[in-house]
């Protein structure tokens, strides 16, 4: 049973501060600096997690963050690392994966059935009758599923950060703090990251000599210079998710994404302590060396009682000697080499007469009556590769601490374009391929001593300052030195009779598991991943990869690096959605009336990146409010805000030819002082824009544009102008002028208070005419047009002036009834006058002849962009055309915009706009007809929703004052 | 006691007036606006936040721009001078700074006290119909002006911002015409004192979206609105 160890113990906890939690509604206390898997150690918990598939009992494998064994439900959030996450006052932890309790789960019969279960076994059942399957999924989805997801939990705030550096340390061990150290040194501006809360790796936990505490001196020397070196910038919690591309690195950090630049990389991120595959490998405390060393050092948790140390190299023996300092009772040391390694922390284990087996593995561990943990291992003699001799040890013990070697931890070097070779007569490995500025160190290069690893961090911290362009002094590399120490065991893999020998722990994948799926041709170890998902889970295969390995080696008879391993793709680690998406940004513009808009009431819509209002008052006054303000513009007076219009400025002498060419019209007559309409069609003859243009000036034009489609006029601008070289100068201006509409009968009058040195009198300013002069002493451009129909002026002045016009003209229309109206009630106006709204009225294949504006092409002119197909277009029979429409049915149903206009069993067309018409007492709309549909008095059928058929009249357009009387006076 | 100057009693009035009401803003009037003087606080207190986070708005200051064919050489009769250099902003001996966005396209930012009279000769010393090939951009109303200042500036914008803007990388006159909290912003490195400092010039229509973008990014960092008054004692003007 583990418990927690007496003081001083534990280099990472605060004693003098509890901390009380929950786990599975139960009170524990725990120390500031515990992690969760530690602190339910140091409680005697064993038990952490049920495994995904037989729902297993699992406990504490390797307590690096690395596997499914640690996963819980943390408050709100699922599967979450125990041994990553630090306990904190209150925090709410629970199992997963289970139906009943953690140390009672229902569900472990699955295990009995496990013969018929194998892997795969799912791509041949369930589907079939198809029936069931709906009743399976339920079933699955409930045993096989993780954690609990709210989907009411509070949004958290995560952001992002971008960071640039000459060179990037990844891993903060101690050839990433020699590398970090050797590039500052050199002059290198340094980021050093570990995933860990605190920096040192291995130098925090492990143990390279007889003396206990040599490794984490060390550390603390390296971490000092490290410190006093303002050249190195330290970001421990950091764990890299992924290299990409030119050195780029995603990193997260707490909430943060920090995407990441670096001239050169060392990666010096460590190995990996791998299993031994033995019947019963997974039993709750059965665990890897580094895992009990962590526990006994960093957290001071004894991690049982009695124990059986099984090893492959030297580094057991440092194993053996923590567990002893912590008062654990060593059963024996079974070392899987043949012959005793003679080293300084063998000799001191055999000096204090620990009994050392020679050339034997762990053979079965058996569980305790509970079947809730480790109460015996039986050990074997090895005879062969994978083959036991039959004559049996048994120990009694509740601890089992296994390592069969350790392999390079290397996505970011493997997604760098680094591949990991395997030397199977040294036992060795090394990373080949890497471009010239990433560059691999330590452990991860093959140099497992602490010297070696520190020499290598150095000599890669000087390569990596030249590779980022620092001029240094290149040092020589150090030589890996092959001693058996550093070895892997080349075959840690031992079958037995009656199975459950955990290759997977994640998955539930044993040893015939994947002998099945090679069996039925699965050779390849990518399709061996998919078919088994051996490596599919939270450990991504870094504890099984390997072993997976050397079963389809021994099965297809390739080596080692023939077999090849799976690709590493991002994310190395467990990262959030809400880390990928950041912090959200959603630039909003304001007009320079906005909150003139607010104060009036406004309901505020969006119009790209804009907000216009769409009515003035309550959301249940809405339709009202609506034709309320139209009939104060048809009768009075109204103001609207018109600033999101675009506005673009065209100037130098070929102006008016840039015009000719961008638009259907003719421009180069168009005399200064008077706007003329503007039509842009793109080279498929679809229309594509619409505004004014204002001739201001010989050579300067102010085009309007429709709000949502300015930015793509100028790019077309830019882009054409960019081939026709005409001398002219385009600029978007829209958020330079704020810009109103004073339109209504009485506008006239209104403007006429405010303005004294333009003439507004018909013959003076008539319509369509254009002036520049002051409105109340503000500079403004003057357009006289008619979009809504009735007299009015559009006044474009300087933006920080707008809200300043605005107040102004409210202030003196009082005596006119004056008030402000939204893009509703324009809408309504525009629709009573016929005129269309682009991308409303039209879509992505309307060409001006069905739309109707044939009137608004320049016949004679040699060009304008879309010129050769809109008169291809014009050959072509037509298929449909828009017309005005009045709804002769209005007692039932009214038609929607998107209606369809049906002729017999045909869909001929569409409803595009409708609204009701105060000023002609009837519900009026535009669509698309077939032509034959399109002569006026012709009645067409709309089918509304349910299927009810609505009918209309075709009409002339306008629909409001035909002869356009009340705009021109 | 004199009499509180509002805003909305001048007709030339900031984006971001209403923001600056609501955090406490003491208004004076430069220009013809109505601007932030402090924020309450006492000039010593803003000057200690301006030097540590703080953002100021300038967009009552003048500014102009000049692009076309014949921009540069026009400029130069005028007596601007400037380098090939683009990308980089130009000191003037008259203290404004010539900010030159690519070989034909310059943006012109005033001194920030007494910057009138050099924009608006500027300005109306351009003939369009004589002077071919050289177009006015009228930048005091397309973009806003936002100082953001302080030894924590470079990393609140490297939250927000994907261009290495560090001093040691981005220097004192340095450009980035880049995208900031994914709004087209035009970044230049200028300190004012000892404080490092960037002017952004921006989408005056997104001038409240952008300000509380960097409000929100500056807070891990304390940061907080200074008013001018502190802006000027730091660049020695006040």
């Amino acid at each position: 049973m583990p418990s927690r160890l007496p003081s001083p113990a534990g280099r990472f906890i605060d004693r003098d501060k509890q901390i009380k939690f929950k786990f599975e509604g139960r009170s524990l206390v725990g120390y500031q600096g515990d992690t969760i898997a530690s602190a339910l150690l140091a409680s005697g918990h064993t038990i952490l997690s049920r495994s995904f598939k037989y729902h297993r009992p699992r406990g504490v494998i390797s307590l690096s963050s690395l596997d499914a064994n640690t996963l819980m439900q943390v408050g709100d959030s699922p599967n979450r690392f125990a041994d990553r996450i630090q306990i904190q006052e209150g925090l709410n932890v629970s199992g997963q994966n289970y139906w009943g309790s953690l140390s009672n789960d229902r569900l472990s019969f699955i295990g009995k059935f496990s013969k018929f279960l194998p892997a795969g076994f799912y791509y041949k059942a369930f589907y079939s009758p198809r029936w069931a399957w709906p009743i399976w999924a339920n079933f699955i989805r409930k045993v096989a599923g993780l954690g609990v997801l709210n989907p009411n939990s509070k949004h958290s705030y995560y952001d992002k950060e971008y960071l640039f550096y000459d060179v990037v340390v990844v891993g903060a061990g101690v050839a990433g703090l020699s590398a970090a150290l050797e590039a500052a040194l050199s002059g290198a501006d340094v980021l050093l990251l570990d995933d860990e809360q605190r920096v040192g790796g291995s130098l925090n936990w492990g143990r390279s000599e007889p003396d206990e505490n040599a490794d984490i001196t060390k550390r603390d020397e390296l971490l000092n210079q490290i410190q006093q070196n303002n050249n190195i910038h330290l970001l421990s919690s950091s764990s890299v998710i992924g290299w990409y591309t030119d050195n780029w690195l995603a990193v997260v950090r707490e909430n943060r994404l920090i995407k990441l630049r670096a001239k050169s990389i060392v990666v010096a991120t460590g190995c990996w302590e791998q299993p031994i595959v033995f019947r019963n490998n997974d039993l709750p405390g059965v665990m890897l060396g580094s895992a009990a060393q962590k526990l006994i050092n960093l957290w001071g948790v004894r991690p049982g009682e009695r124990a059986v140390i099984a090893t492959s190299d030297d580094r057991g023996y440092g194993v053996a000697l923590d567990v002893m300092k912590a008062g654990v009772e060593v059963a024996a040391v079974v070392d899987l080499r043949p012959e005793f390694n003679e080293c300084k922390l063998s000799l001191e284990v055999r000096r204090k007469q620990i009994p050392i087996l020679l050339g034997r593995t762990p053979w079965e561990a058996i569980p305790n009556r509970q079947g809730s943990r480790v109460s015996k291992l039986r050990v074997a003699k090895i005879v062969a590769q994978g083959k036991c001799a039959p004559e049996i040890d048994s120990f009694a013990c509740d601890l089992v601490i296994m390592s069969a070697g350790w392999f390079p931890a290397a996505p970011i070097v493997r997604q760098a374009g680094g591949k990991i070779v395997y030397d199977e007569l040294s036992g060795h490995t090394k990373i080949t391929d890497l471009p010239e500025n990433v560059i691999a160190a330590g452990g991860i290069a093959g140099h497992t001593s602490l010297e070696a690893a520190a020499a290598d961090g150095s000599y890669a911290g000087n390569v990596a300052a030249k590779a980022a362009g620092i001029d240094n002094k290149r040092v020589q590399p150090p030589q890996i030195q092959i001693t058996k120490e550093s070895q892997m065991h080349p075959w840690p893999i031992f079958d037995h009779p009656k199975g459950k020998e955990f290759v997977d722990f994640d998955e539930d994948l044993q040893i015939h598991d994947l002998e099945t799926a090679l069996e039925e041709g699965y050779t390849h170890i990518e399709h061996l991943k998919r078919f088994t998902t051996n490596g599919m889970g939270p450990s991504q295969g870094r504890h099984s990869s390997l072993s997976a390995m050397r079963l389809a080696s021994r099965y297809t008879g390739l080596s080692l690096d023939g077999t090849g391993m799976t690709t590493a793709r991002p994310p190395n680690a467990q990262v959030t959605l809400g880390h990928l998406a950041g912090r959200i940004f959603e630039p909003v513009r304001y007009t320079a009336m906005h909150h003139r808009h607010l104060e009036a009431g406004a309901k505020m819509m969006p119009a790209g990146m804009w907000l216009r209002p769409e009515y003035y008052g309550s959301d249940n006054r809405r339709n009202q409010m609506i034709q309320e303000e139209s009939s104060n513009v048809r009768n009075n007076v109204g103001l609207i805000d018109v600033s999101t219009l675009g506005g673009l400025d065209i100037k130098g002498p070929d102006a008016a030819e840039f015009l000719n060419r961008m638009y259907t019209f003719a421009y180069l007559k168009q005399p200064v002082g008077k706007a003329r309409y503007v039509l842009m069609t793109d080279i498929a003859g679809v229309i594509v824009d619409d505004g004014v243009a204002c001739r201001l000036s010989e050579n300067h034009f102010y085009v309007t544009a429709t709000t949502g489609g300015v930015e793509s006029v100028y790019r077309q601008m830019l882009w054409f102008n960019a081939q026709w070289r005409l001398k002219v100068d385009i600029t978007n201006i829209t958020a330079s002028y704020a810009g109103v509409n004073i339109a209504g009968p009485k506008s006239r009058v209104v403007l006429e208070r405010l303005c004294d040195d333009v003439d507004l009198t018909p013959d003076g300013f008539p319509y369509m005419g254009v002036r520049e002069g002051h409105v109340a002493g503000i500079p403004a451009r003057m357009l006289r047009v008619g979009f809504v129909g009735e007299l009015g002026y559009e006044l474009h002045v300087p933006a920080h002036l707008g809200e300043a016009l605005w107040d102004v003209i409210i202030e003196e229309g009082k005596e006119e009834k004056i008030r402000p109206f939204g893009v509703e009630a324009q809408r309504l106006l525009r629709l009573e006058k016929g005129h269309i709204i682009i991308s409303q009225d039209t879509d992505g294949l309307t060409h001006p002849i069905e739309a109707d504006m044939a009137w608004a092409i320049a016949r004679k002119k040699p060009f304008y962009v879309g010129l050769k197909s809109v008169s291809m277009l014009e050959k072509k029979i037509l298929t449909r055309k828009l017309v005005g429409l009045e709804i002769i049915e209005t007692e039932g149903s009214i038609p929607k915009e998107c209606h369809l206009v049906i002729d017999g069993s045909e869909i001929t067309g569409r409803i595009t706009s409708i609204g009701y018409s105060s000023s002609l007492e009837k519900y009026v709309a535009l669509a698309y007809v077939s032509p034959n549909q399109s002569n006026p008095g012709t009645i067409v059928e709309i089918r509304v929703e349910e299927g009810e058929i609505i009918q209309a009249r075709v009409v002339e357009l306008p629909f409001y004052d035909p002869d356009g009387l009340r705009q021109e006076i | 006691m004199a009499d509180v100057l509002k805003p909305s009693s001048l007709i030339k009035r900031s984006f971001l007036y209403r923001i600056h009401e609501k955090a406490g803003g003491v208004f004076i009037e430069e220009n013809g606006f109505a601007v932030p003087s402090n924020y309450g606080q006492s000039v010593r207190e803003e000057i200690t936040l301006a030097h540590q986070m703080g953002i100021a708005d300038l967009s009552h200051v003048s500014r102009t721009g000049f692009k076309g064919w014949h921009a540069a050489s026009w400029l130069e009769k005028k007596n601007c001078k400037f380098g090939l250099e683009s990308n980089f902003s130009y000191l003037q001996s008259t203290g404004e700074r010539i900010l030159r966005l690519s070989p034909n396209e310059f943006a012109i930012v005033g001194k920030i006290v007494n910057d009138r009279d050099f924009i608006t000769e500027l300005n109306s010393s351009l003939h369009p119909e004589t002077d071919e090939g050289v177009f006015i951009v009228p930048r005091s109303d397309t973009n806003c002006w936002l100082k953001v200042m302080g030894v924590n500036a470079p990393s609140m914008l490297a939250k927000v911002c994907a261009v290495d803007l560090r001093p040691q990388i981005f220097p004192d006159g340095a450009i980035a015409q880049t995208n900031i909290a994914r709004l087209n912003c035009i970044v230049t490195r200028h300190d004012v004192g000892l404080a490092t400092t960037y002017d952004i010039l921006t989408d005056c229509a997104s001038a409240d979206y952008f300000w509380q973008a960097l409000l929100d990014a500056m807070d891990e960092f304390s940061g907080g609105p200074v008013g001018v008054t502190a802006v000027y004692q730091l660049a020695g003007v006040g």
